[in-house]
This record gives C-alpha cells, structure tokens and sequence, in this order.
C-alpha cells in the first residue's frame, strides 16, 4: 500500500462519526494512561525513598571491606588484609568515581562501656563524622549534644544506652574493648552527644567515637579500617559501580571487596521487586479496562458498519487490510489517547517531581526494613513509566481491536449489501 | 491477479448447475436453481425478472460474495468457488467492478477518494490514480465535486461516482445491481451512456440486474430469470425490447 496516510486519515475520519462515544472511549483510555503514569511514579519514587532510606541511614549503598571480614567481624580483618592499604589513597580512589557522591571510613569493635552507676555491652563504631555525614544521615538524629570532636576522646551514645547507663552529656564513661594485638584497651571517655536511630538494636548498643580514637584504644593503626561505605548518585547503579570499582581498587592490593547493597541487603531487592511487581499489577487493572473500553467501540463500530465493510469486500479489499483499517483505528484512538494522558499527566508528574508533598505530618515516620522511611508522596523522574505506559496502552488498544476487526472480515458481504 | 493466470479465450463469465439455497429442510428456499449460463467477453447483458427471482444473488455468486449451495462459477475460467477469500479479494480488484443499487459510497471518503479507493488497494501512485479520477470526472460531469463527501452529492451524482470507482481500474467485468434505480431519465441515459462506451471501446462485460426498460433496451442480451432459474435468454440488438421481458411471469 503506497499511502499509509490515507488509512491514518480513514482512522480518524471513522472516528469522528461517532464523535461522543470516540471522546469518551478515547478520554477513558487517557486516565488510564495518567493513572497509570502517576501511580506508577509515585509507587516507584516511594520504591526509591525506602531503599534510600534502608541504605542511607547507616548501611550506605556500597561497602568496601576486607573479603575475610564478614561474617565473623574479626577485628584484624582491615580492609586491605595484612598488607594493608593506605586509607587516604582508597578514598581518593573511590571518590574519582563520578557515581560516587560520598565515601566514609569506619572501624568497628565490641567491648564494655560503664558508667559510674552501670555497664553494658557496646558496639563500637569509629567514624569521621563530616565523612560519615556525606554518605549517611543517621547523625541527624543527635536529639543532645554533638558528635564526637577528633582526639578529644568523645563518646555518642545511643538514646536508649545512654538511659540505661544512666549517663548524659558531659559525664564520664569507661570502655573495655579487647584489641588487636591482644590487650584490653581501656580509655576514659566523655559523653558529647546521645543519638536516636530509630533501629532499636542501634539505639540500645551503639557506641560512636572518632575514627583516630577508637584506632588508638583497638591498637589498630591509622590506615586500619573495616569498612569504606560509599553514597551513590543513582542506588540502582550499585552493583555497576561496584564492579567497576573492585577492578580500579585491585591495583592497589589484595584483600578489598566492594559489595553493592543489593547484595547486604537483599531484602530490599525483594521490597523492590514487590514494588515492581504491584506496577505491573496497576498496568494491568487499568488497561484491562482499557481493552474492554476500546474493544467495545470497535465492535459497535463494526456492528454499524456491516455494509460499508461489505462495500470494501466486493471492491476487492483483502482481509488482511481490512483487519489492518478496524485495528488502524484503534491506533489512532490509542495515540490520542496517549496525547490527551500526556496533557492530563504531565502537569501532576512535574509538581510531584519538583514539589514533593511531605505527607509526614499525617502519616509520620515509619521504620522499615532498618530505614527510617518518611511518607513523602513523589514522582521518580523517568523516561521509563510513560514510555511503558504509551506502549502499554497502543498495544492494548490495538490488540483489542484484534476481535472487532475479525469480526469484520467475516461479515458475510452479501447478506450485509442486503442489509440483512 | 497477472495478465499470465487468466484465459484469453475463456468466457466472461460461466456457471455450471449452480443452486444458491438459503435455509433448510422445508424452508429451504432456492434463490438460484440450477443456473447454467455462458457470457463472453465484452457482453452487455441485462439480468430481469420479478423481485426475488434471485437477479442479485446470481450476481453475488458471480462476483464471489456469496458461496453457491451447489454448482460451479467461473469469471475469466478461474473456478470463485475453489478461491480461497483473499484470492477472490484478488479477483475482484483486479477484474470485477461492482455497482450497487443504493451506491454504498463509504461516508467517510470524499467523492475523489471514493473512487480512487480500488486503485489504492491496488497500489497505484497517489498522482497517477488522481490523474485518472480527475479526467473519468470531467467525463462524467463530476468536475469541481472531488471533494464532497457523499452526503453532499444528489443521488445521480452519488451514482456516477459508484460507476467511476467501478470502471476507474479498467475491470474485465462488472456486475451492476439496479444502478438506475434511484436515477432519473437524465442521470440513468448519462450512466448508461458511459457504461455503453466502455463497453464498445474497451470490452468491458457488462451484466446488469435491472427492471429498467432503459437499460434493457440498451442490453444486447437479455437474461429472464423466475423463481431462480433461467426461464428466457436472448440476444437482441441494442435500443430493442422484446415483449416477453414485459410479459408477466409464467406467460412466456
């Protein structure tokens, strides 16, 4: 067929006879399309904000380690091993990424804190607290005080620890860990600040100390990490950047493993895929209905059109064709379908990009899947949902004119001329 | 369908005990009974008979809009029966024009692209298939009317455009139910003129379903069917009308 624009123009002309009923066909496939647009982005962005909020708040996105490190958390297994690595250079090198928006080192121990009135047992975590700002945002939740000042031997301890030492700010602490070269360190410490994760077993354990500090009372020296946790811009690059990142940090010795979170923390892998899987769900419902709605005005349409489909017949239009003219107007109903979504869509997706709506006040903040998760109604920016969506629905709309239009080829051409 | 597959010397149109029956057991009715006919190439024939003597079912079974109940029919030699549906699409387009009583233009199209429409399923190039709309439109005092759909045409003019998408891609044959009814003496002597001239000068058979006088007189050969079968065929010179085509049925 040499003028593909004269069956756009049969298409559109078709439509037009039954004005009302293509509007309303045509408006009902365009929120079909906008809900699907909008829920979908906002399903995918809440996606996004809880592994955001698993990842972010302590555990990071990428974690450089000593390959031997976990599970056991073995004191001596620094990353770089027993050779070792200079600290300064592994972040350089990971902060030369254009992926990565953060980097921060981090040293961690057992021991006993006590206060004058009690002890406890306590997680021991060395950081560099601007470092650590860059990549997690779990200091944000200092309720007292401030974080611990380099080489002045400060303590931030969890809220609930804290209550239960029966300890504030400004008081003395004692801790008794044991160290890498096998001596118990012990140091006196004070309390600069007491932090609410919101991760009950953080909050009730947690010990925080300058990097240097805690080096000191492990015995450890000042290029000894466990960890290097890393920020992303992108979380669904993880496992990208890590790969990319273990091949540029094997240059510098052995004994580094960088693991994406997708890998530590596979529960939000599965959360995501639910995620996804509830999207799928949502494209399904609405372009069901979909289907019904455009299949339903191209069987009427073909239903009133028995004797102009005959006409066709005998002027010796070929089955194949007119399957092509009954479905071809189903395009044509399904790309306007998608102009007018885009129209009614857009606009909602734009705001709730720019213009989040911070649902918190109503819904507060909710721990999940170790993350402190805000009620944040957004819309994930991408190409991806309205391009699915459009497809989604010129697929649906011409596949549900599949029927109509056999329908249409088999009407007995005689009998239509007849009008019987 | 290429020039190589059809039958230089074969008839227009030929038909074999063909029966067309609708319905079963004792309501059976037998719209077309035991039709055997030959037409050559280049006829111009007229179907008559009484309403529901089976003029236009014969047609349908000729232009393989219908299946025959029994029987065989062959256009240019090729059994439509045997045809697989689009192979008949085929056909069609390629050697059969139709005319309809009611003109069936398609509402949508304008008179321009009512009648070019079989010249595009055959492909033909936009500026070639205008080309010849516009020249068969100036014949057929359509000029300056290309645009308007057929609501905006009167029935004449409607008529003349279901002719010219009929007649536009030069068919070997067309099959023209009732297209004077509708007409007025003008517009029918005007149809039938074109129609007349295609077929002298360039072969076309012709085979009408007709109660028109006017266009019996122009036949030059006149098929009377009754109840479905061939009750009278004969030839005739053209501008004559034999009485028993008047005859009531039975009394010939």
């Amino acid at each position: 067929m040499t003028d593909r624009g004269f069956w756009l123009r049969i298409g559109w002309r078709n439509l037009g006879r039954h004005r009302r009923r293509s509007v309303i066909t045509a408006v009902a496939l365009a929120w079909g399309f906008a809900a699907v647009v909008l829920f979908n982005g906002i399903l995918e962005g809440m996606g996004s904000d809880f592994i955001r909020s698993g990842t972010d708040l302590m555990v990071g996105q990428l974690r450089v380690q000593n390959p031997e490190y976990e599970p056991e958390r073995e004191l001596w297994d620094v990353v770089g091993g027993d050779a070792g690595v200079p600290l300064a250079a592994l972040l350089d090198r990971v902060r030369t990424d254009p992926e990565v928006v953060g980097a921060a080192p981090r040293l961690y121990g057992a021991g006993i804190i006590a206060s004058d009135s009690t002890s406890r047992g306590g997680l021991l975590m060395g950081i560099r607290p601007h470092e650590e700002r860059s990549v997690t945002y779990f200091l944000d939740g200092i309720v007292e005080g401030s974080v611990p000042a380099a080489g002045a031997y400060e303590v931030l301890l969890g809220q609930e620890l804290a209550r239960q030492l029966r300890t504030g700010i400004g008081e003395e602490v004692v801790l008794v860990a044991p160290a890498a070269d096998g001596s118990l360190g012990n140091e006196l410490f004070t309390v600069s600040g007491i932090v609410r994760t919101g991760i009950p077993e953080v909050d009730a354990a947690q010990v925080i100390l300058e990097l240097d500090d805690l080096q000191f009372l492990l015995a450890l020296g000042p290029d000894d990490v466990h960890e290097v946790v890393l920020a992303l811009r992108n979380p669904w690059d993880a496992p990208e950047v890590a790969g990319r990142l273990t091949a540029g940090l094997a240059e510098l010795g052995p004994g580094i493993q960088v693991e994406p979170w997708t890998r530590f923390r596979p529960e939000l892998v599965e959360f995501a895929n639910l995620i996804g899987g509830m999207n799928w769900v949502i494209l399904l419902v609405i372009f069901l209905m979909a289907a019904f709605g455009v299949a339903n005005t191209m069987l009427m349409g073909t239903f009133e059109r028995r004797r102009e489909f005959a006409v066709v017949k005998a002027l010796g239009m070929k089955p194949l064709r007119i399957m092509a003219m009954v479905v071809g107007e189903a395009l044509v109903l399904g790309l306007l379908a998608v102009a007018a979504g885009a129209v009614i869509a857009l606009p909602l997706v734009l705001w709730l990009i720019h213009f989040p709506l911070d649902l918190t006040p109503i819904a507060g903040e909710q721990m999940f899947l170790d993350g402190l998760f805000r009620f944040v109604l957004r819309v994930e920016h991408s190409w991806s949902i309205p391009i699915r969506a459009a497809v989604g629905l010129i697929l649906t709309a011409t596949l549900a004119a599949v029927y109509p239009a056999l329908r249409a080829v088999r009407i007995p051409a005689a009998e239509a001329l007849a009008g019987r | 369908m290429s020039d190589e597959t059809q039958r230089p010397h074969a008839p227009a149109v030929e038909t074999r005990a063909l029966w067309k029956t609708f319905g079963q057991g004792e309501t059976a009715v037998h719209a077309v009974h035991d039709v055997s006919l030959t037409i050559g190439q280049g006829e111009f024939v007229a179907l008559c008979g009484p309403s529901g003597s089976g003029k236009t079912t014969l047609v349908n079974l000729i232009g393989g809009l219908t299946d025959p109940t029994r029987g065989e029919v062959r256009v240019d030699g090729r059994d439509v029966g045997a045809m697989s549906e689009p192979e008949r699409a085929q056909l069609r387009l390629e050697r059969i024009g139709f005319v309809f009583q009611a003109y069936n233009l398609l509402p949508v199209l304008t008179a321009m692209e009512n009648a070019e429409f079989p010249l595009m399923l055959r492909g033909v190039p936009k500026d070639e298939r205008r080309k010849a709309v516009s020249a068969l439109f100036r014949e057929i005092g359509l000029e300056g009317l290309e645009d308007r759909r057929p609501g905006a045409l009167s029935g004449g003019q409607q008529q003349r455009v279901a002719v010219a998408r009929a007649v536009l891609g030069a068919p070997a044959l067309v099959l023209a139910d009732e297209p004077t009814a509708n007409l007025d003496t003008q517009a029918s002597d005007a149809l039938l003129g074109i129609m007349e001239l295609l077929n002298q000068e360039r072969r076309v058979t012709f085979i009408f379903c007709t109660h028109d006088p006017r266009v019996m007189r122009r036949a030059r050969r006149i098929i009377r069917l009754v109840d479905g079968h061939v009750e009278r065929d004969a030839e005739k010179e053209s501008g004559s009308l034999p009485d028993w085509v008047l005859e009531p049925v039975g009394a010939g």
